[in-house]
């Protein structure tokens, strides 16, 4: 007969529990996810793709992870984290907690959010395939250990099913000299006093709660900062032109060197989640120098009118791109090179300038809308022309264009 | 013994991306370069929890 067992014993949540609570078991960062996924019923490595996702094209994914890690508590607490390091909040309600915390990560969207990087298909790829990984090779959590009087109830269980048995009398008759327990009911006092040796050993469970972390690594990620930070202020000092960048990027250095070594000897507390948080910090502002030609995808629009504004080069690994130079005007000649890996590459050439276009297709299309240059209009492999477009005063300075689609179309309308 | 496989793989990425910010802010990054690395720091990073998720009896 199937036994109903408690919520808690199946693993399950209990349905009276007030608030989602963040697991030490099966968490991989601060438990955010496996704690949401364990209360919806859903895989906790799609939530985790989700947020990293979500993290790398904007950072929504990164400011809503830090406001479930600020408002959800860890399993078997019952105070926000919040409160604890903003002891102020304790006097405020749970709703107005909550508000403010979205409230706060609602700003921190608006004016931090705009940095997204370029790496991001790369490094979801290899999150995907690495939250996967450890999918499949995850082992089922083991069961929570019965209590006393559950192994005692299994056990009197055990003997009612092979006392049921057909042939048990013939068994019990036989193995008399050498019966192994005792008749129920035969020694009342023995039946209600509950034995360790009498019970059926535990089953004891591979990891039934994690050791509490030692904080002590995070010396040697002071340290390798730190000396990171030392080399580049020194390296400053000197007159080596260094940017912010470079401050950020030794900090992530030190605390990637530690996480390796905590691979090994045990990661600290927050040592992980500090990490990312600077990477994510050096990744912003990476993406937010304008002279890195970074790889991008999608939908892209850029509009030139002067000269200080147009850029030497406009790249785009994938999707279109539209240089939209109509209203450019120069005061001298200039180069531009365009460039689409993959997609649909619309260039507008201006009116007021002399524009010559040098153009390449390696497979795909080149389409002119213009009468004077139809006559180049081809699609196909490895083509490649070049097409004028003079301005309406001779005087006008030239704007050379490299434009170049790799597998694609090229449309250029005057 | 058993290894923490998510502090290796975030360590790998960390300190790959430092070396890219680094690389970015002193020189100009050759990002033809880094379409080749990339995929081979993932390979690592890949082998290594490979490593590191093995039993070990």
């Amino acid at each position: 007969m199937e036994r109903p067992r408690s919520a808690a014993l199946n693993g399950d949540v209990p349905e009276n529990l007030p608030v989602i609570s963040r697991p030490r078991d099966g968490a991989m960062v601060g438990g955010v996810c496996a704690g949401l996924a364990r209360r919806w019923h859903l895989d906790p490595n799609l939530l985790r793709i989700a947020v990293v996702v979500l993290s790398i094209f904007g950072g929504l994914g990164l400011v809503a992870y830090g406001s479930a890690l600020l408002l959800m508590p860890r399993e078997g607490q019952a105070e926000m984290p919040v409160r604890r390091f903003l002891p102020f909040t304790r006097a405020w309600s749970t709703g107005t907690v909550v508000a403010v915390t979205i409230a706060a990560a609602v700003v921190t969207i608006a004016v931090v959010g705009s940095n997204g990087i370029g790496l991001g298909p790369v490094v979801v790829i290899f999150l995907i395939w690495f939250f996967g990984f450890r999918g499949r090779n995850q082992r089922t959590a083991p069961p929570p250990e019965p209590t006393p009087f559950e192994r005692a109830a299994e056990n009197w269980r055990q003997r009612l099913v092979e006392q049921q048995t057909p042939g048990y009398e013939a068994s019990a008759l036989a193995s008399a000299s050498e019966q192994r327990w005792t008749q129920p009911y035969t020694d009342p006092a023995a039946d209600l006093a509950v034995r360790d040796d009498d019970l059926p050993a535990a089953v004891a469970p591979a990891s039934a709660r994690r050791p509490r972390r030692s904080w002590r690594l995070w010396w040697l990620a002071l340290t390798l900062a730190g000396v990171s930070l030392a080399v580049v202020t020194v390296l400053a000092v000197v007159g080596v032109p260094t940017p912010p960048l470079a401050y950020t990027a030794a900090v992530l250095a030190g605390l990637g060197l530690t996480l390796l070594v905590a691979a090994r000897r045990g990661r600290p507390p927050l040592l992980l989640p500090a990490t990312l948080v600077m990477a994510a910090v050096t990744a912003g502002m990476m993406g937010s120098a304008n002279h890195l030609a970074m790889p991008s995808m999608g939908e892209v629009h850029r509009t030139y009118t002067t000269g200080t504004q147009l850029p030497p080069e406009v790249t785009l690994s994938a999707g279109e791109l539209t240089v939209d130079l109509t209203g450019l005007q120069l005061d001298a000649d200039q180069n531009l090179v365009v460039h689409v890996g993959a997609g649909q590459l619309n260039l507008k050439v201006p009116d007021g300038v002399n524009t010559q276009v040098d153009w390449k297709v390696k497979f795909g299309e080149f389409n002119p809308t213009d009468v004077a240059n139809s006559d180049q209009s081809q699609d196909g492999v490895d083509l490649s022309g070049s097409a004028r477009y003079p301005a309406s005063s001779a005087n006008a300075p030239t704007l050379h264009v490299t434009a170049s689609v790799d597998f694609g179309e090229l449309d250029v309308t005057p | 013994m058993t290894h923490d496989r998510a502090a290796f793989g975030f360590g790998v990425l960390a300190v790959a991306l430092a070396a890219l910010a680094l690389w970015t802010a002193y020189g100009h990054v050759e990002w033809r370069l880094v379409g080749i690395a990339a995929p081979i720091v993932l390979v690592v990073a890949g082998i290594g929890i490979l490593l590191l998720s093995r039993r070990h009896n």
